[in-house]
């Protein structure tokens, strides 16, 4: 799969980026690629573009703030989750993805 | 972010720091005496603490793993430090684990820095704490000029 990610919490640093590298851990243990932009008290970081949106199959949205820039994904299927959930089982997570977004193509 | 260092963030490295108290506060407490001490500048120790309560009350930065990365702007410092800590006694830091903080990484900038570099190493160390290689390295590095080491590598790799 190619995974596009945005992480983002309420204090905007620390959780967002131990979301970030625990997404991009899981995804390349599983063998996909990933970008993870982030959305913390530094502002938006590794910004996905319109192309990379493109070519994604799923965007995941680990956020618990408001995100900016929405609209570049008004197109795309997308997963809501909390970042705890990122951060404790984000393998899981994108295992359970990658099967749903199986069953919708079949 | 290999500018940490040129940017002249002060790093003290305590292994095996012998903790009277296991409870997050008292060890707060502590850990404000120990560095206050160390800057060699005026008592700061009260000022840390306030600093560092008012940043766990709002939720604990006992962020998993055995480590916790307390911080907070300090009135009347001058300039950041980093501090690494490693506790002979494990710590109740309501981590979000619920396991018992071993290792903290203690950042303390000045309360009228108006740069973003607190954030960056607080980002930057929770990113690479993720990271199951910095991880052991952390619990096992009982040297301090390799801890010193394995800190300013963890700078140089910020994100990428």
């Amino acid at each position: 799969m190619n995974i596009i990610a945005i992480t983002a919490c309420p204090t905007g640093v620390a959780h967002t980026f131990m979301a970030k590298k625990a997404l991009e851990n899981a995804a390349l243990k599983l063998g996909h690629n990933i970008k993870v932009e982030t959305q913390g008290a530094t502002g938006i970081e590794n910004e996905i573009t319109e192309e990379e949106v493109k070519k994604a199959d799923i965007l995941i949205l680990a956020v618990e703030v408001g995100i900016a820039k929405k609209e570049r994904f008004e197109t795309i299927k997308k997963v809501n989750i909390p970042i705890a959930t990122a951060i404790k089982s984000a393998e899981a997570l994108i295992r359970k993805t990658e099967e749903k977004l199986k069953d919708t193509q079949k | 972010m290999s500018e940490l260092y040129e940017m002249g963030v002060e790093t003290f490295v305590n292994l095996n720091f012998e903790n009277s108290s296991t409870e997050k506060v008292n060890l707060i407490k502590e850990i404000a005496q120990d560095l206050s001490k160390k800057m060699k500048v005026q008592d700061l120790a009260d000022s840390i603490i306030t600093a560092v309560n008012e940043r766990e009350r709002l939720s604990t930065t006992g962020f998993g793993n055995g480590i916790a990365i307390p911080h907070g702007k300090v009135n009347g410092l001058k300039e950041p430090y980093l501090a690494f800590y490693n506790f002979a006694n494990p710590i109740d830091w309501e981590a979000l684990d619920d396991e018992k903080v071993v290792n903290a990484f203690v950042i303390l900038v000045p309360d009228n820095d108006s740069s973003d570099i607190h954030l960056r190493l607080i980002s930057t160390l929770a990113y690479n704490l993720m990271d199951e290689t910095y991880q052991t390295k952390i619990s096992t590095i009982r040297n301090e000029d390799e801890m010193k080491q394995l800190i300013k590598e963890m700078f140089k790799k910020e994100g990428e």
